[in-house]
């Protein structure tokens, strides 16, 4: 685990991740989004509107998962100063807003047809927008510091402080009895033995690897960027010094 | 519990000795309460109707304004470095300044939300009843503020910033306290005790956590 925070021992893994997950992406995402558009059949109760879920559940699973990769991160990087939990928190904290971001606005689109209206205040909905805020601030705090690693620091701390939201999100459909569906599935068991039919949730699984990599994908490109930046301005530097 | 004490009796000397500066969050706080009923139209069905949220955002917004405070004159005197450096854990001494910013933020709040809460129109009971909710939250909401004005001291762009960064982590406080009022007009006051009980789990949750955090940020801070 300490190897990698070498910058060129890590370099030489990350491209060779970036590779496998495009393959992935590129195999999952076009066969899950053709099983999801054509082959499986529309619902009995929303028809062709289901669809929706193969682009908003994914979505809502990266941007509450990035959050608690997020604060372990934030964990590694406080207690064993590692280089690259530190990269990771920079880079996961801008693509997980965007996936939550997604997250929002299909399920807005879903909720306008399904439900008949664009927006309620319900628990689900109101602790997805908070996490949604609390990335917001994250990335705002990242910008707010001139020293990198100062601004980084500052984040890993707002990123634990902010993950008491992650259980409120995910039982908030359990505690509370609202408009949003509980979560059909729970655990492995459930995905052997499921409460949505498998014409569902096989696209939704593949839909979920595709999502998966391609937050992978994204997330190591920006680290990548990140460790050219630096060195770029380590060089800048030393020639300014002479 | 001496150095506890020292640090709270100091911070209310020296912030009692400039009275402007901690009069103005009561005088915010009212102001934005009248604003409401100026905006709403004063019908008494409506406003009693929103009083409990009129108050709590007030409220929420008022200790907002006060987060500022709480580090930064410490901090542009240079006094803040000379009393990290004394022999006492930083987490007694954070516990110290919270508590000493909470009595002169926090409670002046909960001491004239019954008058405000009448001016809304609720009874004398749930006027009483939400001045209490009102010091309770104001001592969650200090607690989880100081962490927040721990990490921005150093950006130079504090108010916006913890602005951003504080209110994502108030809104649970706001659902719970707005809800815990509305209850007991509802209900009476027996009526709200899952929303009190949850308030009081978050206080208890965050009185022993909070310093600890603080310390450690703050420590990172003036390295």
């Amino acid at each position: 685990m300490f190897g990698y925070a070498n910058p060129k021992k890590y370099q030489k893994i990350n491209s060779v991740s970036i590779m496998i997950f495009t393959t992935l992406a590129a195999i999952s995402l076009p066969w899950g989004l053709y099983m999801a558009l054509f082959l499986s059949p529309p619902d009995n109760l929303q028809s062709e509107t289901v669809r929706i879920m193969y682009v908003h559940v994914p979505a809502a699973w990266i941007s509450t998962m990035c959050y608690a990769s997020l604060a372990v991160s934030a964990f590694i990087f406080l207690i064993w100063k590692h280089t690259l939990a530190g990269l990771y928190i920079r880079a996961a904290c801008t693509v997980g807003a965007s996936f939550t971001a997604i997250c929002l606005v299909t399920g807005s689109l879903w909720g306008a047809k399904m439900w008949g209206t664009w927006w309620v205040w319900d628990a689900r909905l109101t602790s997805m927008l908070i996490l949604f805020f609390l990335y917001l601030g994250i990335i705002a705090l990242k910008n707010a510091f001139d020293d990198d690693d100062n601004g980084t620091t500052a984040c890993a701390w707002l990123s634990i402080i902010g993950s008491v939201n992650l259980p409120i999100i995910k039982y908030s459909v359990q505690w509370w009895n609202t408009l949003h569906q509980p979560a059909s599935i729970t655990s492995m068991e459930r995905i052997m033995n499921p409460a949505i039919s498998t014409d569902f949730l096989i696209p939704l699984l593949i839909m979920a690897i595709a999502f998966t990599s391609i937050f992978a994908i994204l997330v190591l490109i920006r680290i990548q960027n990140e460790i050219t930046r630096r060195k770029i301005m380590v060089k800048r530097m030393q020639t300014q010094n002479g | 519990m001496g150095a506890f004490l020292a640090i709270l009796m100091r911070d209310l000397r020296s912030d009692l000795r400039n009275r402007a500066q901690f009069v103005m969050i009561p005088v915010f706080y009212i102001l934005a309460v009248i604003l409401f009923p100026l905006g709403i139209g004063p019908e008494t069905g409506t406003l009693s109707l929103i009083a409990p949220g009129i108050l709590v955002v007030s409220s929420l917004f008022a200790s907002l304004l006060a987060l500022e405070k709480l580090f930064s004159s410490d901090i542009s005197d240079g006094s803040f470095e000379s009393i990290i450096l004394c022999p006492v854990p930083i987490s007694v001494i954070m516990a110290g300044k919270i508590t000493a910013h909470w009595i002169l933020t926090g409670l002046p709040l909960a001491l004239i939300t019954p008058f405000l809460a009448i001016m809304l129109g609720l009874s004398f009971e749930i006027a009483l009843f939400s001045s209490l909710i009102i010091l309770l939250i104001t001592i969650i909401l200090s607690l989880i503020g100081a962490m927040i004005a721990s990490l921005v001291i150093n950006t130079g762009k504090g108010s916006v910033l913890l602005a951003l960064l504080s209110f994502p982590l108030f809104i649970p406080v706001l659902i719970f306290a707005a809800g815990a009022i509305d209850l007991a007009i509802i209900g009476g006051i027996g009526n709200s005790i899952a929303p009190i009980l949850f308030l009081c789990s978050l206080t208890s949750i965050a009185l022993p956590v909070v310093p600890i955090i603080c310390a450690a940020i703050i420590k990172w801070q003036v390295r």
